[in-house]
């Protein structure tokens, strides 16, 4: 067979490739993901989160990156101690609690107004600095601008949630770890 | 030699033919694979115990809503509130979206869709809480299923209202919509779970699966924009750019990425700015989609995000104008562009 005439045979195939590579062109992208409650704190030089699932059956995940945030974020997951699992998870689920919360959350909207309404250069991005802790329902948010007061519920939050960040991170000193875990003790 | 060359041509030839049909097999691979259920695939087994019967679908699992700030949405799934039950019309509207041509259906309820939770008169099969999920994108304009879906994305003399436009592009971005029995999270017992998962492909080889947490651990506003995000993957390929921001998971970069999230959160600011209050778009619904807006602001970008909702006020009235700015270029930004550029 002349080689002239195996051409098309050749290229067919080719081209039925490269269209099929482009139809499949495609990619999964997992999206949607619930669950957890995820604590978000920012400030203008640094970003601390935490994502804790409700029933602490995987571990917490939490990062720390400076900004701006460029490049890969590396999370790390731990176990919570369980004490600090379980308090968090009870300071957020408290529905005693809530009222606290949302006037916190109304606080830190109007101190934002106030904040980026006099922060220097309109092209500058406005760093808000708070603690944002979102789950299924309006996220609550907890202003940590100075000349802020937080209520008292807000602020054991903010505290907690630190502790579980150091707790997360390895970053706790064991004798916090042992005087935590023997204070929850039956 | 002619003949050497002519053989070497021809095993050339015949390994592309094989690739080649392995490819185009892929293509038309339907999106089901062989799946053995665990432990918390609670439809799976509903549907293996039912036998080929009636099947007693699963209750709503709402940990998200353990704290009982928006238990109330529970509601949207009262029959009374699922609008299509009613006309078969506005059934063929809703499977019009994508749904008609997904798989696994006829399992997840397609022959059951008014079955009702005689305990709290929900819809329960999956494939009615998809529905519901897709009704709040199809009733939400003054239109509803009257609107001509089909006419170009750019007409917007016609598509007046964001979310009129909303509903044509739902319809038109979507191939293929399917449901799975699966749970979907990361390991058993967990509450970490996946909703949905999109695979893109431009050419109606795209598709979209949703999982059991789509159903019964999300209200149908989060169901409606939860989908608006997924198909802002399916045909325009979007994929997630970012990575750390608050939730970990389905960051996007920066809110002018104009990805998912942006898009999931253009459809949540036009449902609860929405003045076209009717019985379809409650003060509960809106508040609903607030709180979802809310969220994907603050945890949903890598970037924190400049503005808040009341930038979106005209949304609604103006629905090209946001479409534009959301991809308006950041090396050469406008006053509008800076106001919705982060």
């Amino acid at each position: 067979m002349p080689i002239a005439s195996n051409r098309p045979l050749i290229w067919l195939p080719l081209v039925l490739s490269c269209l099929s590579s482009l139809a499949c062109n495609t990619q999964a992208e997992t999206s949607g993901e619930i669950g957890r409650v995820t604590f978000v704190q920012d400030d203008v030089a640094e970003r601390l989160a935490l994502r804790v699932e409700l029933t602490g059956v995987e571990p917490a995940a939490c990062m720390r990156v400076r900004k701006p945030i460029e490049g890969f974020v590396e999370w790390t997951e731990n176990a919570l101690d369980q004490a600090v699992h379980q308090k968090l998870i009870a300071l957020v689920s408290d529905a005693d609690r809530f009222d606290s919360y949302r006037s916190d959350t109304d606080l830190a909207a109007r101190s934002e107004i106030e904040g980026c309404s006099a922060w220097p250069g309109a092209d500058a991005p406005c760093y808000v600095e708070e603690l944002v802790v979102a789950g299924g329902g309006t996220p609550w948010r907890f202003s940590l601008q100075q000349g802020v007061t937080l209520s008292d519920e807000g602020q054991e939050l903010v505290d907690e949630f630190l502790t579980a960040h150091e707790d997360c991170s390895g970053t706790r000193s064991p004798s916090e770890t042992s005087t935590l875990s023997n204070s929850s003790a039956p | 030699m002619p003949s050497r060359l002519n053989e070497h041509l021809s095993v050339r030839a015949a390994l592309l033919l094989v690739a080649a049909t392995g490819a185009l097999a892929y293509m038309f691979m339907p999106s089901c694979t062989a799946f053995v259920p665990d432990a918390d695939d609670a439809i799976c087994h509903a549907i293996d115990a039912a036998g080929g019967g009636p099947v007693d679908w699963p209750a709503n699992t709402y940990k998200m809503w353990a704290a009982g700030q928006y238990h109330q949405c529970e509601v949207f799934d009262h029959v009374s509130q699922s609008w299509w039950t009613e006309s078969e019309e506005a059934r063929d509207y809703l499977a019009g979206y994508g749904i008609r041509q997904g798989h696994n259906w006829a399992e997840l309820g397609r022959d059951d869709l008014t079955s009702i939770d005689e305990a709290t008169g929900y819809v329960d099969s999956p494939m009615a809480r998809t529905y519901n999920g897709y009704a709040n994108i199809a009733y939400a304009n003054a239109e509803g299923i009257d609107l001509d879906r089909g006419r170009s994305l750019d007409d917007f003399e016609y598509y007046d209202t964001f979310l009129k436009w909303a509903s044509a592009y739902v319809h038109q971005r979507t191939f293929r919509v399917s449901g799975s029995c699966e749970r979907a999270c990361r390991t058993v017992g967990s509450s970490a779970c996946t909703t949905a998962r999109t695979v893109s492909g431009r050419l109606r080889n795209d598709y979209i699966l949703l999982y059991h947490s789509f159903f019964y651990d999300i209200d149908s506003i989060w169901r409606a924009s939860t989908v608006f995000h997924e198909v802002r993957h399916a045909q325009d390929g979007r994929l997630h750019t970012g990575n750390g921001c608050g939730r970990r998971f389905s960051c996007d970069y920066k809110w002018s990425d104009a990805g998912s999230n942006t898009y999931e959160m253009l459809w949540l600011a036009a449902y609860f700015h929405s003045i076209e209050q009717n019985e379809y778009v409650s003060d509960v619904r809106q508040a609903r989609a607030e709180a979802m807006f809310e969220m994907l602001r603050l945890t949903a970008f890598t970037e924190q995000v400049r503005w808040n909702k009341a930038s979106f006020a005209s949304i609604n009235e103006l629905p090209e104008w946001y479409l534009e700015e959301v991809a308006c270029s950041e090396g050469a930004p406008t006053h509008r562009c800076l106001m919705l550029a982060n």
